[in-house]
């Protein structure tokens, strides 16, 4: 149909978020990055899955919480199995998206591995150890 | 079928060109891969949803085409929003835009109404005496409310005398939360009901009883007040599965209603609204009041030779259209869109963003002289809000059959989905539309 058409749901989300859309491809755009640059300094991943998987359930709790009444609506309106899966899908996509925007971030900012591989040290840096 | 009047070019021409331009012979029904070139005069006759969107639309199918749109308002209101802002859920800012965000580029706005329409000439007179000769028509003036047709009911009464109504503008949706407010702390008895004419959302006065229903109850005051929904039919809804639904909706609600009711005189003084039925006049008292005015073409359709003459459309004036093609079997050169269009049903913003692209096809296939392939099916949509927070999305077409856009909602149970995308998706599915992305 039309309206599900990757062109017209582009056009609607365009609508609907109009410049966030951009700030939400740039901060996607950041993560990668930082992700990649975690990737070559070998961090502590499994320490920082953790931390974004707390935050991640911490935001989707507060989606969770507050979607109906974003929409103008209580808990009590839900009713019937889509209404709690669409429910469900957002808040735990809204985690799950909070969740790898934290990640590299947090890897970062955790620090490298022990065992992780030295990096090559930088030709001026080198020159002043003498 | 006779072709159109084409200056300069004659339509021989214009497939010619169309062939070198490599856009003729399109697959019936679908978009064209490159918009044809033309140097065709198209006037559009309204600058609300479906003039807006037919601008949009032909702006991007038609090449060298000037594209003139007529219309006064400035400002744009988004009218299916109109129940939330009486409900209380949305400010009234909310449903207000400006027509010049909408405006397509190379789109010419005149800000001036139609006063007189001269198909036989093929021409447009603007009110502001300017003429606009054309080789192709789209009439999108929308529809007038007719207060007068209600002896005593004047629009100026909305918010005062416990008169209220949603199809009264933005500040007439506004002053209608502002009266149900005060009813909300005195109950009484309200009054609810549509007009015998063709009207625009015919949902709406049904949204309007459950949605302050709800309120009411939300308020605790339900046990001070009498709801009543009269109509002039013998049914709820012309669609008989949610007419069905509607009629359980006011069983459980405790709304009364009565057939063969229509609203002919109001008494704002004596707080009496009197309605004609089968056994005389009938005077009831009333708290609150909610008035759906009769609806008509503009004058300036009515007076023309493009409304029907014979038929269930021509004591109102609508534009007589084929309901499939939406073109007009006596001027071939017009096409008609939006609440104008004297086609079963289809009078919702949901009805324009199918009808639009059938009409911008078949105008453009028109133009490059071909067979006009795209049909309306009649398709008309309407979130039957049943309280905030939850709604039905119904939606059919024609023959009254349901046409749910989404196959895993039902569109006779109530849900919190239906009311999201009423609440949040909707505006931008018609933003969308009206810059004729979609």
């Amino acid at each position: 149909m039309e309206l599900f058409a990757p062109r017209a749901l582009a056009a609607i989300l365009g609508e609907m978020f109009g410049g966030l859309l951009w700030v939400a491809a740039a901060t996607a755009a950041l993560a990668l990055a930082l992700c990649l640059l975690a990737l070559r300094r070998g961090v502590r991943w499994r320490l920082a899955l953790r931390g974004a998987a707390a935050f991640g359930a911490l935001v989707a709790a507060g989606v969770l919480a507050a979607l109906p009444g974003f929409t103008n609506a209580t808990h009590a309106d839900l009713a019937g199995a889509l209404d709690w899966l669409i429910w469900g899908v957002v808040g735990l996509g809204v985690g799950l998206a909070a969740a790898l925007a934290v990640l590299p971030m947090l890897a970062l900012a955790l620090g490298e591995r022990a065992d992780a591989p030295a990096r090559r040290p930088q030709r001026g840096a080198a020159s002043s150890l003498r | 079928m006779p072709g159109p009047a084409l200056a300069p070019l004659n339509r021989r021409d214009l497939v010619r060109l169309a062939v070198a331009a490599g856009v003729a012979a399109p697959v019936a029904g679908a978009a064209r891969a490159q918009p044809l070139r033309t140097p065709a005069r198209v006037v559009i006759a309204g600058a609300g949803a479906a003039g807006l969107t037919m601008a949009s639309k032909l702006s991007r199918l038609l090449e060298g085409a000037r594209i003139t749109l007529i219309g006064a308002r400035t400002a744009h209101w988004y009218q299916p929003g109109f129940t939330m802002v009486a409900s209380g859920v949305w400010p009234a800012t909310k449903v207000v835009s400006e027509t010049a965000d909408y405006i397509a580029p190379g789109v010419t706005w005149v800000r001036a109404d139609v006063a007189a329409f001269e198909p036989e000439a093929k021409r447009v007179v603007a009110t502001d005496g300017s003429t606009h000769p054309y080789d192709a028509l789209v009439v999108a003036t929308g529809c007038t409310l007719e207060w007068s047709r209600i002896e005593g009911m004047d629009p100026t009464l909305i918010g005062r005398e416990g008169i209220a109504s949603v199809y009264a503008g933005p500040e007439g949706a506004a002053a209608t939360w502002r009266v149900l407010q005060r009813f909300m702390e005195t109950g009484g008895v309200a009054l609810h009901g549509r007009p015998p004419t063709e009207m625009k959302c015919a949902g709406a006065p049904l949204k309007g009883a459950l949605l302050w229903d709800a309120r009411l109850r939300e308020a605790g005051t339900r046990g001070r007040a009498e709801l009543h929904y009269f109509t002039p039919f013998r049914n709820l809804f012309a669609v008989a599965p949610v007419h069905a639904k509607v009629l359980e909706l006011f069983a459980a609600r405790d709304i009364a209603f009565a057939y063969d009711h229509t609203l002919t005189a109001v008494d704002p003084a004596a707080r009496t609204a009197t309605f004609r039925t089968p056994d005389g006049p009938k005077t009831l008292r009333y708290d609150y009041l909610h008035v759906v005015p009769p609806m008509a073409a503009p004058q300036p359709v009515r007076e023309s030779a493009l409304a029907w003459g014979s038929g269930p459309f021509a004591a109102d004036g609508w534009v007589e259209v084929n309901r499939d093609t939406l073109q007009h079997p006596r001027f071939p050169e017009v096409f008609a869109v939006g609440d104008v269009a004297g086609v079963p049903r289809g009078k919702t913003a949901a009805s324009v963003k199918t009808q639009a692209p059938v009409a911008a096809a078949n105008l453009v296939s028109f133009l490059a002289g071909e067979q006009l392939e795209a049909a309306y099916n009649g398709y008309t949509s309407c979130p039957l809000i049943t309280r905030p927070g939850r709604a039905m999305l119904v939606e059919f077409d024609y023959e009254g059959r349901l046409t749910p856009t989404f196959p895993f909602i039902d569109p006779l149970a109530e849900h919190w989905v239906p009311w999201v995308m009423k609440d949040r998706l909707l505006g931008p599915i018609y933003r969308a539309m009206l810059h004729g992305s979609i």
